[in-house]
C-alpha cells in the first residue's frame, strides 16, 4: 500500500476522528466506493480524469446521507463513540454487498491511463514507473490544498476550533451540525479520491476497503492523532516499511507495520508527533 | 436455578428436533460452540465493559493449537483441548497488556489491529498452519479411555459430548462472574474511577477480564476444530471478531442466554438465508444497525427488560424527609491521639502549564479531628483534594500520612492505606443497586480477585455494608439502583461508598452540594457525629455549616493557605474578610 | 429585555436553581452575587441552554428562548464570557476573534471589528498572530470578552472575568464593563469581587443555593455591610 494513499485516506480518518470523536469504520468502505465510482464513469465516459472528480463528488454525496440518516441519530446518546463503531461497522458490511450485488462479485479491471503508462526513468535497479509518479505528484499538489483548507479557510478554522471545543463553538453562534456533515463529507470523499488513484494498482473489488482502515489507524497511531504533520510522517514511514520489506518477502511487509504500532505503543503511545492527551477515549 | 435445569433439558433433548439428521445435528452443535465465544467475549464486553476487536486471534489461535496437536502430534483430545484453551488465554494476556494502557474506541482499534499479526502469522507459516488452505488432515478422533468414544462421524455422541462441555463452561462463567472478582469487574464497568477509589487496581481486573474471556474463546476455539474436524484460515481472520460482536449484540449483553441466541441467529442467516438470498450479508449489516440504534439491549436482553416492566414494582415506602443518620461505634473507632499528625502536606505544589494551583501548601491534620477547607472560587481546593487522594501527581512537595511518605502513590493505593473521598459531583455506582454499592466498597478490604465463591460468603463484608446502610438510613432502599434514588440519598450514598472502605482519614468534597436546608442540616449532623470516629477534612462553601461543625478551619486562597484557627478565630480575620468580601 | 421566570435547573439530581427569577433591561447593567455554589454561573449556563431549565422560562425581547439551542440564543444577541475563558488554545488570538465574526459577517470585515477590539483592549496588539494557549491569564480574559463581543449581542453575560487576575486587570475590567454599557449593550454580571461588581452596575441580585434572596439597587448594596456580610461573607 503506497505511502501517499495512506496519507490521504488516513487525512480524512484523523480530521473526522479529531472533531467528531468518532472512528468511522466506513471509511475504508468509502475508498472502495470510490474505485467504483471511478469505474463506472470510465465505462461510461471512457474519462479517467472525469473520474477524479466524479468519484470524491458522488462520495461525498454518500459520505452526506450516511452522516445526517444514520450517524446524526447517535450523536448525543451514552457511549456515542462506540455506537459510531459499531454503526459504521455494520454499514461496513452491508455495503459491500450491495456493491456485489450491482456491480457482480468478481472485481472490475481498472487501466492505468495510457499517458501514465511505462516506465519513466531508471533509479538504479528500480523501475519507477509513470504511474507512481503520478500518484506522488497528486499527492504533492493535494496536501498543500488541504493544510490551506484546514488553516485558511472558515471551515477549517471552524473545525480546528472544534476540535479542542465543541460547545465554545456553538457558544459563538455557530451551528455545528453542518460542519460536521461537511467534514465526515470531506473524509469521504478524501478516501473516495485515494480508491479512484489506487485502482489501476490494486484489484477492484467489493474487498479492497477492508485492511485499508487498519492501515490508516496503524499510520495515525504511529503518526500521532490529531496532527496533519503526524499523519504525513506516519504515512510516509508506514509506507515505506511496506514498499521495502515488500520487496524482501511479501506477506513479512504486512507483519511489519504491526510490529512497527506495538512498539510505538510500548514506547510513544501518543506518537511519534501526537499531542498529549488526544489519544484517550 | 430453574433456568440451568430448563437449559440442561433444552440441550439434551435438541437432537430430537434436529431429527437426528447429521446435518443439522453439526449445525446445532455449531451454534453452540459459538454461543460458548459469544459468552466468552460478553464476559468482556458485557460485564467488564471492554470493547474488543480481536477476539478472532484468541478463537484462532486455540483453533490452531489444538489443530496442530491432533494432527502433527496426535496428541490425546483432551490436552489438545486444553493446549487450545491455554493458547486463548496465552494471546488474551499479551494483547491485554499490551493495550490496556488505552480506553474506550481507541483501545478497541488497538485490538483489531494487533490481532492481525497473529492472522499473518498464520498465513506465513504455511508448512505447519497449512496457509490459506486451512489446517487438515486430523485424525479420527476419539475421547480418551476409560470411555473411549468415538466422535468423528458420529455427530450424535460428538454433540453430547460438545454440549456437555459447554455446559460445564457456561456454568464455569456464570460462577466466575458471580463470584467477588465477578462483581469488582461489574463495579469497574459501573464507574472506573470510584472503583480505583475504593482500592481496586482497575487495570489488574481488566486484564483479568480479559485472561477469562480469553480461556473461554479458546475452549471455543477448541472445541470449533473437533466441530469441523478442520480449522479454516476464516477462523483467525478479523472478520470473525465482527462476527462474535454481531452474535453478542443480536442477542444480548448482560445475559447467559443472548450469546447463545444470538449466535443461533447469525448462523441461520448465514445457512439458511444465504440460501434463498445471494446477498445475505446486507442483511446481516442491516440488522446490526438497527440493533444498534434502537434495540441496544439485543433480543434477549429487550425480552427480559419488557417482562420486568410487567412485573408490578415493589412497593417502596416513599418517605417525605430522609431518616436521621446515626453513625454507631462500629464505624472504625479511633481513639484521640493527642498531637498525632495523621496527614500531613509539605510544600504540596501542582502546576498545569502556566498556572499554579496549588502553591506550597504545608497542611497538617491531627487524628479524630474535622478540620474545613474553605476558599473563595479557584482557591485550588479541589485540586489539594486530587492531590492528597493520588488522583492527579504533584509538581513538587511531599504528602505524609501516617508518618510514610505516599507521595505520588496513585488512587487504588491511596485507597488501601486508609484514606477514603467523596465527591462533589455525585460519583457513585449508577447500574449497582444501593447495597452493592457499598458492599463492593467494603469488599476491598477483603478480597479483590478471588474468582470462586459467592460473595454472599464473605459474612463480615456483608454485615458492614448493612451496617452502613442502616446508619444512612437506606436500608429500605437496598435493592434499588442508585441512579433511580433522589439527590439527597444519593448524596448520603456517596459518603456511605467512602466509609465501607474503613478508612482511618475521610475526605468529603461538598458533601451538602444541592441539598435543600433540611437535607443540610442533617447531613451535617451526621458529618459532626462520624468525627468522632473518623478523622475528617471537609470542603465546604455553605458557611453555616462550616461554622457549626469544625474543630478547626484552613482557608486557601490562590493555592496557598491564607489562615488558619477556629471558627471564632477565622470569622474576626481581616485577611480572609477581605479576601471573601473584596469590598 | 431578558427575563427568567421560576427556572429550575439540574446537574444530574443536584437541585441546583430553585425558582430563579431575574431580569435585565435594555442598556442596563445588573450583578449577580453569591458565594461559591449559591447558582451563579448556573443560572448564565441556563440563560445559554447549555444547562437544560427543567422548569420555568425564559424570554428574551419577548420571544421564548428557553428550549433553543445554544447557538440560536447568540444569533439572537445573547453573548456569553465564560468562566473558564475557554479560548481556542490552537488558534490564534487572531483567528479566535475571527471565530466571533462568522456569524455576523462570514469574517470579512475583520478591519472594523479588530480596531474597536484594539481600542478596548490595547495589549493584544502585540499577540494578534500569538496561539491562544500562549497567552496570560488577564490576556485571554481580555481576548474572551472581546471575542464574545464580536457576536455583536444586545446583552452579554459575563462569569467571574477578575477571577485569578492581578489588581491592575481589574481595573481595567471595570473600566471595560462601563464602557460596554456605554455603547449600548446590557451586561449581567457574575462575580466574586464585590467592590467591583457594585461599582459597574446598576441592580445587583443575591443567590444562595439556588434561591435568589435578595435585589437592590447596586449603590443601596455598597453602603448595607450587614446584607453582604450575610451573603457573600464569612
Amino acid at each position: 500500500m503506497n505511502g501517499c494513499i495512506l496519507i490521504l485516506v488516513a487525512l480524512g480518518l484523523s480530521i473526522v476522528f479529531g472533531l467528531m470523536g468518532i472512528i468511522n469504520f466506513a471509511h475504508g468502505i468509502f475508498y472502495m466506493l470510490g474505485a467504483y465510482a471511478g469505474w463506472l464513469t470510465i465505462h461510461l465516459t471512457g474519462s479517467f480524469w472525469l473520474a477524479l472528480v466524479t468519484a470524491p463528488a458522488a462520495v461525498g454525496l454518500i459520505g452526506v446521507l450516511v452522516e445526517r440518516g444514520v450517524l446524526k441519530r447517535i450523536y448525543g446518546t451514552k457511549n456515542a463513540n462506540f455506537a459510531g463503531v459499531l454503526v459504521t461497522y455494520g454499514l461496513a458490511i452491508m455495503i459491500p454487498d450491495l456493491v456485489r450485488m450491482t456491480f457482480g462479485r468478481p472485481g472490475k479491471p481498472f487501466a492505468v491511463p495510457e499517458v501514465l503508462t511505462g516506465s519513466l526513468f531508471r533509479l538504479g535497479a528500480i523501475d519507477v514507473h509513470g504511474y507512481r509518479v503520478f500518484i506522488l505528484l497528486v499527492t504533492a499538489a493535494l496536501l498543500p490544498l488541504l493544510w490551506l483548507l484546514l488553516n485558511r479557510t472558515n471551515l477549517g478554522l471552524v473545525i480546528r476550533a472544534g476540535t479542542s471545543d465543541n460547545v465554545m463553538v456553538q457558544l459563538l453562534g455557530i451551528n455545528v451540525a453542518q460542519t460536521w456533515t461537511i467534514t465526515y463529507a470531506l473524509g469521504a470523499a478524501l478516501a473516495a479520491f485515494a480508491g479512484v488513484i489506487t485502482a489501476p494498482l490494486v484489484a477492484v473489488s467489493p474487498e479492497m476497503g477492508g485492511l485499508v482502515l487498519i492501515e490508516c489507524f496503524i499510520v495515525t497511531v504511529v503518526g500521532g492523532m490529531g496532527t496533519f504533520l503526524g499523519v504525513v510522517a506516519g504515512g510516509l514511514l508506514i509506507g515505506e516499511a511496506l514498499a521495502l520489506t515488500g520487496m524482501l518477502y511479501d506477506v513479512l511487509a504486512d507483519v511489519v507495520i504491526y510490529l512497527a504500532m506495538a512498539l510505538v505503543l510500548l514506547v510513544r503511545p501518543r506518537g511519534l508527533f501526537g499531542q498529549e492527551g488526544m489519544s484517550e477515549e | 436455578m430453574r433456568g440451568l435445569l430448563l437449559a440442561a433439558l433444552v440441550l439434551a433433548t435438541a437432537p430430537l428436533y434436529a431429527d437426528y439428521t447429521p446435518f443439522y445435528l453439526g449445525l446445532l452443535t455449531e451454534v453452540l460452540v459459538f454461543g460458548l465465544f459469544a459468552l466468552a467475549y460478553d464476559v468482556l464486553l458485557g460485564h467488564a465493559g471492554v470493547l474488543s476487536l480481536g477476539h478472532s486471534a484468541f478463537l484462532g489461535v486455540a483453533a490452531y493449537t489444538t489443530g496442530i496437536m491432533l494432527a502433527r502430534y496426535r496428541a490425546p483430545l483432551e490436552l489438545s483441548l486444553l493446549a487450545g484453551a491455554l493458547g486463548g488465554l496465552l494471546t488474551s494476556l499479551i494483547l491485554g497488556i499490551l493495550v490496556l494502557r488505552k480506553r474506550g474506541v481507541y483501545l478497541a482499534m488497538l485490538t483489531l489491529a494487533l490481532s492481525q499479526v497473529f492472522y499473518y502469522i498464520v498465513l506465513m507459516w504455511t508448512p505447519v498452519t497449512g496457509g490459506t488452505d486451512g489446517l487438515g488432515n486430523l485424525p479420527i478422533l476419539y475421547l480418551s479411555d476409560p470411555l473411549g468414544w468415538r466422535l468423528s462421524k458420529r455427530p450424535i455422541t460428538r454433540y453430547y459430548v460438545i454440549a456437555a462441555v459447554i455446559f460445564l463452561a457456561m456454568l464455569a462463567i456464570r460462577h466466575l462472574l458471580h463470584s467477588p472478582l465477578g462483581r469488582v469487574m461489574r463495579a469497574v464497568k459501573a464507574n472506573e474511577t470510584r472503583a480505583a477509589a475504593c482500592g481496586y487496581d482497575t487495570r489488574r481486573i481488566r486484564l483479568a477480564a480479559f485472561a477469562i474471556s480469553g480461556l473461554f474463546s479458546g475452549l471455543a476455539g477448541a472445541l470449533l476444530t473437533v466441530v469441523l474436524e478442520f480449522v479454516p484460515i476464516e477462523n483467525i481472520h478479523w472478520q470473525m471478531s465482527g462476527a462474535v460482536l454481531i452474535m453478542t449484540l443480536f442477542g444480548g449483553t448482560g445475559t447467559l442466554l443472548g450469546p447463545f441466541v444470538g449466535a443461533g441467529v447469525f448462523i441461520w442467516m448465514r445457512d439458511f438465508l444465504s440460501k434463498y438470498l445471494e446477498y445475505w450479508e446486507v442483511f446481516v449489516g442491516g440488522a446490526f444497525v438497527l440493533i444498534v440504534l434502537f434495540l441496544p439491549d439485543g433480543i434477549v436482553g429487550s425480552l427480559a427488560r419488557l417482562v420486568a416492566r410487567r412485573r408490578p414494582a415493589p412497593i417502596v415506602a416513599t418517605e417525605d424527609q430522609l431518616p436521621e443518620p446515626e453513625p454507631q461505634t462500629s464505624v472504625a473507632a479511633r481513639p484521640h491521639e493527642g498531637d498525632g499528625r495523621l496527614l500531613e502536606s509539605r510544600g504540596l505544589t501542582k502546576a498545569f502549564g502556566g498556572l499554579t494551583a496549588v502553591n506550597g501548601v504545608d497542611f497538617q491534620v491531627r487524628t479524630g479531628e474535622l478540620r474545613s477547607v474553605i476558599g473563595p472560587n479557584g482557591a485550588g481546593k479541589t485540586t489539594f483534594f486530587n492531590l492528597l487522594t493520588g488522583v492527579l501527581p504533584p509538581s513538587g512537595g511531599r504528602i505524609l500520612f501516617k508518618g510514610e511518605d505516599i507521595t505520588g502513590l496513585p488512587a487504588h493505593a491511596v485507597s488501601r492505606l486508609g484514606i477514603a473521598r467523596s465527591y462533589q459531583v455525585t460519583n457513585i455506582f449508577g447500574d449497582l443497586t444501593v447495597f452493592e454499592n457499598v458492599r463492593i466498597a467494603a469488599q476491598s478490604r477483603v478480597t479483590h480477585y478471588r474468582f470462586w465463591g459467592s460473595p454472599d460468603s464473605l459474612a463480615a463484608v456483608n454485615a458492614r455494608a448493612e451496617d452502613i446502610l442502616r446508619q444512612l438510613g437506606l436500608t429500605a432502599k437496598r435493592h434499588a439502583l442508585a441512579r433511580e434514588l433522589s439527590h439527597g440519598e444519593q448524596r448520603y450514598l456517596e459518603i456511605g461508598i467512602a466509609l465501607a472502605t474503613e478508612p482511618a482519614f475521610l475526605l468529603l468534597d461538598e458533601p451538602t452540594a444541592g441539598m435543600s436546608p433540611d437535607e443540610t442540616q442533617r447531613t451535617a449532623a451526621f458529618v459532626r457525629r462520624l468525627a468522632g470516629h473518623v478523622t475528617i477534612v471537609v470542603v465546604e462553601h455553605d458557611m453555616e455549616v462550616v461554622m457549626g461543625i469544625s474543630d478547626r478551619i484552613t482557608v486557601l486562597n490562590y493555592g496557598e493557605i491564607l489562615a488558619e484557627g477556629t471558627p471564632a478565630e477565622i470569622r474576626e480575620n481581616p485577611d480572609v474578610r477581605r479576601v471573601y468580601l473584596k469590598d | 429585555m431578558l427575563r427568567v421566570e421560576g427556572v429550575d435547573a439540574y446537574y444530574g439530581l443536584s437541585h441546583v436553581l430553585q425558582g430563579v427569577s431575574l431580569s435585565v433591561e435594555a442598556g442596563e447593567a445588573v450583578a449577580l452575587l453569591g458565594r461559591n455554589g449559591a447558582g451563579k454561573t448556573t443560572t448564565l449556563k441556563t440563560i445559554m441552554a447549555v444547562v437544560r431549565a427543567r422548569r420555568g422560562r425564559i424570554t428574551w425581547n419577548g420571544t421564548d428562548i428557553t428550549s433553543l439551542p445554544p447557538y440560536r440564543i447568540v444569533q439572537a444577541g445573547i453573548g456569553y464570557v465564560p468562566e473558564e475563558r475557554r479560548i481556542f488554545p490552537n488558534l490564534s488570538v487572531y483567528e479566535n476573534l475571527k471565530m466571533a465574526r462568522l456569524t455576523t459577517d462570514g469574517g470579512r470585515r475583520m478591519d472594523d471589528y479588530l480596531a474597536r477590539v484594539l481600542e478596548l483592549f490595547p495589549p493584544l496588539a502585540d499577540r494578534l498572530s500569538h496561539k491562544g494557549k500562549t497567552l496570560s491569564g488577564g490576556e485571554q480574559q481580555m481576548l474572551t470578552m472581546a471575542r464574545s463581543l464580536g457576536t455583536n449581542p444586545k446583552l452579554l453575560l459575563i462569569d467571574e472575568p477578575t477571577e485569578g487576575l492581578m489588581p491592575a486587570l481589574v481595573e481595567t475590567i471595570s473600566r471595560t464593563i462601563i464602557e460596554i454599557q456605554r455603547q449600548g449593550v446590557a451586561v449581567l454580571l457574575v462575580e466574586q469581587n464585590t467592590r467591583l461588581a457594585l461599582g459597574a452596575t446598576q441592580r445587583v441580585y443575591l443567590i444562595e443555593k439556588g434561591v435568589i434572596k435578595h435585589e437592590a439597587r447596586s449603590s443601596d448594596l455598597a453602603g448595607d455591610a450587614e446584607v453582604r456580610r450575610r451573603y457573600l461573607g464569612v
